[in-house]
């Protein structure tokens, strides 16, 4: 079978699973999530902006807010949508006509990665949108540093897919896939605020300074020897979790966020080795995968 | 003869289950082969083998005198149709829509044929209702025409009328027939409802622990299963040594009933057992079915 028939294949797959996808609540679900999230901060901002007249908080800094959260909806999304193939047997009249399973989950990563990027889009468009009507304070980076980073940021968002993907075509039940995404997910999100957090952690707790009142009635300073942060990372310890904060993907949009722009080549490469190796073994095990 | 699908030494194992121990069967063109298995037997197994949802653990099959091993096999699944277990629909989805989904999926440049195979399926007038909405028959009736999409020419049933109603019964062996002798389509068609199926077949297999047992067309069948008289006596043994005198086949059944292959004089019979203390209690006309057939072959314990 020539890699022509396969194209052909996954074209196909695609028409009918877009023509699906636009039907479906919970694409249209998934578009209200981001909406309201990126409505929501939009609205704290705006609010913030009311109460603060005089402090001036550009919103940079919550431009990817969305991206970091969207594993949850992309979770959901891929596991319902996924699950439905497998939950209505539909996935079996694929195989029936023929379709490759190769041409299936590729099909289905394009389709789950076209949803993640229009939700991504859509955080940011509102965003933008927002600062751009007045509505909040205007963006202190150039139209081109937001164009950027949105589009370094997609390849985290990508990878979170596949990842998923790879996750909902292995575990044939709807809920259960459901519920296995969103824990892993959650479990990404939470590893990738650890790894910040101790990473950030700073080598010596800041030297603690006392006032005491001498003898004679004066007031003196006494300043305590700088103590040294258990809570700080060193050696291998510390190399792995900034390997990992490199890695994952999570933590790489909480990078791009903070303006880590030096990094984008590393993030693209690890994003990409991130889809590789999870449609890789996705495709290898449900290739020979019995399904029912 | 012509064979769409040929199996040769087809087996499947899950873990410690043998599934299929060396399957061999053959599906002549045209035909409408009727699969007939205890549950746990080996049907769905086999047939979702054939559809590619599994693979084989040894043995191979021949789809179109494609191999299953080969890459052209999945060319040659364009070429069948199937609805195994639960008829596989969108549920979201009108009638017409999951038509127009199977159409897309299938690479059709239109959805020209859609109205056809509603009316062939008896659906034309479902409009927009959902398929969630569906009854159990409208259900199937969906799934058969799904999988005549890619106009197939075999068609994979399992258990089609399964939890129908008569009226819904009636009209998938109505539908199966039209395919059958309209468009010429070869079905394989797997059930535990042997009236029905004998309605339907024009070939049988009959599957046990995995192995087809039996194979034969439905003449032979017929001929298998021949007319008898039951006779009930008070001993058995004495009528075996009355009909080996009369040199007339038989088969007894217990202490008191036998069955009696041959057209006699039952005077003459009734005589000769009374000489010999033998009284007949009754007799009657037996006709063996397919269900009696299959049960003589596989055994009764266990079979639906």
């Amino acid at each position: 079978m020539s890699i022509w028939w396969e194209v052909r294949a996954v074209i196909k797959l695609l028409k009918g699973d877009f023509a699906r996808l636009f039907r479906s609540r919970i694409f249209w679900l998934g578009v209200l999530a981001m909406f309201s999230l990126a409505s929501l901060v939009v609205y704290t901002r705006w609010s913030d902006s009311r109460r603060f007249p005089d402090y001036y908080n550009p919103p940079d800094g919550v431009l990817l807010v969305g991206a970091v959260y969207i594993g949850i909806v992309i979770a959901v999304f891929t596991g319902i949508f996924i699950g439905a193939d497998y939950s209505g047997g539909t996935i079996r009249n694929k195989h029936i006509m023929g379709h490759s399973r190769a041409a299936m989950y590729l099909s289905n990563l394009i389709i789950c990665s076209a949803v993640s990027v229009i939700m991504h889009l859509i955080f940011i468009a509102v965003l933008v949108g927002a600062a751009y009507a007045g509505m909040i304070r205007r963006f202190e980076m150039p139209a081109g540093r937001i164009a950027e980073m949105t589009l370094i940021s997609i390849f985290p968002v990508l990878s979170i897919t596949a990842v998923m993907l790879f996750l909902c075509m292995l575990v044939t039940s709807r809920s259960a896939a459901v519920v296995c995404a969103m824990i892993l997910s959650l479990g990404m999100l939470i590893a990738a605020s650890t790894i910040q957090y101790s990473l950030l952690a700073k080598e010596y707790i800041e030297p603690d300074y006392k006032i005491v009142v001498t003898e004679d009635g004066s007031e003196k300073e006494i300043f305590q020897e700088p103590v040294k942060n258990p809570r700080y990372l060193t050696g291998t310890k510390r190399k792995l979790a900034e390997l990992f904060h490199d890695i994952l993907p999570v933590s790489q949009i909480m990078q791009i966020a903070d303006g880590e722009s030096e990094k984008n080549a590393a993030f693209f490469l690890y994003s990409l080795g991130i889809i590789a190796a999870a449609t890789s073994a996705g495709m290898l095990i449900f290739g020979r995968k019995d399904l029912k | 003869m012509d064979y769409v699908l040929k199996t040769n030494s087809l087996c499947k194992r899950y873990r410690r289950f043998q599934a299929l121990d060396g399957l061999t069967m053959k599906v002549p063109k045209g035909a409408i082969y009727g699969f007939v298995g205890k549950n746990g037997a080996g049907k769905t197994t086999l047939i979702r083998l054939l559809c590619g949802l599994q693979y084989p653990t040894g043995g191979d099959f021949e789809l179109y005198g494609v191999k299953n091993t080969e890459k052209a096999i999945y060319r040659a699944r364009r070429r069948m149709g199937a609805v195994v277990e639960t008829p596989s629909i969108y549920p979201d989805m009108t009638a017409e829509d999951n038509l127009k989904q199977q159409y897309r999926f299938l690479g059709a440049p239109d959805f020209n044929g859609i109205r056809e195979l509603l009316k062939l399926v008896g659906l034309e007038n479902t409009g927009k209702k959902t398929a969630k909405h569906f009854s159990l028959g409208m259900k199937q009736r969906l799934g058969i025409a799904m999988a005549l999409c890619g106009n197939p020419d075999f068609l994979i049933l399992d258990e089609p009328i399964n939890g129908l109603d008569p009226q819904g019964i009636i009209e998938i062996r109505e539908l199966i027939l039209k395919l059958n002798r309209e468009q010429e389509i070869t079905v394989l068609i797997s059930s535990h409802i042997l009236d029905e199926l004998s309605r339907l077949a024009t070939h049988y297999g009959f599957i046990d622990s995995g192995r087809i047992v039996r194979e034969m067309s439905a003449g032979e069948l017929e001929d298998a299963c021949r007319k008898c008289v039951r006779m009930t006596v008070t001993d058995t043994g004495v009528l075996a040594r009355v009909l080996d005198d009369m040199g007339v086949e038989y088969k007894i059944l217990s202490d008191t009933a036998a069955d009696v292959y041959a057209k006699l004089p039952f005077s003459r019979l009734a005589i000769a057992l009374s000489e010999k203390n033998c009284e007949v209690i009754s007799m009657e006309e037996h006709d063996e079915n397919l269900e009696s057939f299959y049960v003589n072959l596989v055994g009764g314990a266990g079979s639906d």
